[in-house]
């Protein structure tokens, strides 16, 4: 019976092998970078996934409607605040036109063109990992969608890229998850660096914008735009705005906090920049 | 001895399982995933392949350890099929434990999900840790953060284990 016994488990354990081994075979011939059994049994789970989560945004919109009244009450009062200061900005529009000239020539920025294709996409559900910030979308390889495409949100916010596709599903790795990378911009000064993922940072729902000149000098509230230099990305989408700096006495490791723009709690719809022109 | 039954009550019993898994990735990956504590979401499937095969014992153990190991590479995806082949050792080596040296008890449980989490926390850190060069402090917050929250869920599968039993034989 004992000897019975070995032996079934040996076979288990050899299936698990096998299934692994298939997976990882398919992934290393693969350029999506998703294995065969995942994607097959995303494909089969798809529509429940879909369904629990549609439902769970339902109650969730209920649930803000019931206990977050008051909240939303504040936030529009907040709202009309910020209306009213920007009416009065708008009124001062030619001096701040004038400037935003003065800058464009001092940055030496073109002129950012929207001319992109997109791809609106839906988020199914999001990584259950904690080391990792992640979430799948239900359009993949056949919408036209290709590994390390730009994902943004309504406003033109940036979400995160595309890390691993499916035919039918896609993976995005938001912008503070640590395997993160882009070029960044100051748009208010012109420092150049790059915008990272970190850890510590990720769980705070921030990024770090490190590899900052020595003289760099910024202020809480600066926009952090893409530079666009890898050319996988358009320039001048929004990725957050500084909300901290950490300054070390030798300049070396000097570092931005920057909070991103899009809201990932709230964050449903996405869409994939599939094409742009640089 | 692990727990056995008919053939019935063993495929009355593995389909209440499959269920369960079913429900309990649905709970990981749609509800708990939006409802962090301290910014941490919990992990529940190897708590539910441990409760399953410290009654199931090893050979059942081990199976169900492929299918929960399956769903929390769906849930999880990174590294691909990682859990797949944890999650199936674990169903095994809990299993064999059930089987000869650990009696089948709550308390168990408790021990060998803390263990099983924290061998879990493991695998999906070392790659931050040894390639990402990610503080080793940060990294454990979180596990521990991670370990206390998933292991809430010992008790309802510990009644709903145990009930499965009840009623299969």
């Amino acid at each position: 019976m004992k000897r019975l016994m070995r032996i079934r488990s040996v076979r288990i354990l050899a299936v698990a092998l096998v299934i692994a081994l298939i997976s990882a075979l398919s992934v290393s011939f693969s350029a999506s970078g998703r294995d065969l059994i995942t994607t097959g049994a995303n494909v089969v789970l798809q529509p429940v996934r879909a369904g629990v989560s549609f439902v769970v945004g339902e109650f969730e919109h209920m649930y803000r409607y019931m206990f977050r009244y008051d909240k939303l009450q504040e936030e529009n009062n907040r709202l009309k605040a910020e209306i009213a200061k920007i009416e009065d900005q708008y009124r001062g529009y030619d001096e701040v036109y004038a400037e935003n000239e003065r800058l464009r020539g001092l940055l030496d920025l073109k002129e950012v063109r929207v001319d992109y294709t997109m791809e609106a996409a839906t988020i199914i559900s999001w990584s259950a990992s904690n080391f990792e910030s992640s979430f799948t979308i239900d359009r993949g390889s056949s919408s036209g969608i290709e590994l390390k495409d730009t994902v943004i949100d309504q406003f033109s916010n940036v979400v995160g890229t595309i890390t691993e596709l499916s035919e039918t599903t896609a993976v995005v790795s938001t912008v503070i998850d640590t395997s993160s990378s882009v070029g960044a911009l100051v748009s208010d000064t012109g420092d150049t660096g790059i915008a990272r993922g970190d850890f510590a940072r990720m769980q705070e729902g921030t990024l770090k914008m490190d590899y900052l000149a020595d003289d760099a000098e910024l202020i809480s509230g600066f926009s952090v735009i893409t530079s666009g230099s890898s050319g996988l990305m358009p320039k001048g989408l929004l990725i957050g705005r500084i909300t901290g700096m950490n300054i070390s006495p030798s300049g070396v490791g000097n570092y931005a906090i920057v909070t991103p723009t899009t809201d990932f709690g709230t964050l449903s719809f996405v869409y994939v920049i599939t094409d742009f022109d640089s | 001895m692990r727990y056995g039954g008919t053939r019935f009550h063993i495929v009355l019993r593995s389909v209440g399982y499959v269920i369960l898994l079913f429900v309990f990735f649905l709970l990981q990956d749609s509800i708990f995933s939006s409802l962090p504590i301290w910014g941490v979401r919990p992990l529940i499937l190897p708590v539910c392949c441990t409760a399953i095969a410290l009654s199931e014992g090893m050979e059942r153990g081990g199976a169900f350890g492929v299918l929960a190991g399956v769903l929390c590479d769906i849930a999880i995806g990174n590294p691909p099929m990682g859990f797949t082949i944890l999650l199936t050792l674990v169903g095994l080596g809990v299993g064999w434990l059930g089987d000869s040296l650990m009696g089948r008890n709550f308390l168990t449980l408790v021990v060998l999900s803390t263990a099983v989490l924290l061998i879990c926390a493991f695998f999906q850190t070392f790659r931050l840790f040894a390639f990402q060069h990610v503080p080793l402090g940060a990294l454990t917050r979180t596990t521990l953060l991670q370990t206390a929250y998933s292991l809430f869920f010992t008790i309802p599968l510990a009644g709903l284990v145990n009930r499965s039993v009840a009623r299969g034989g």
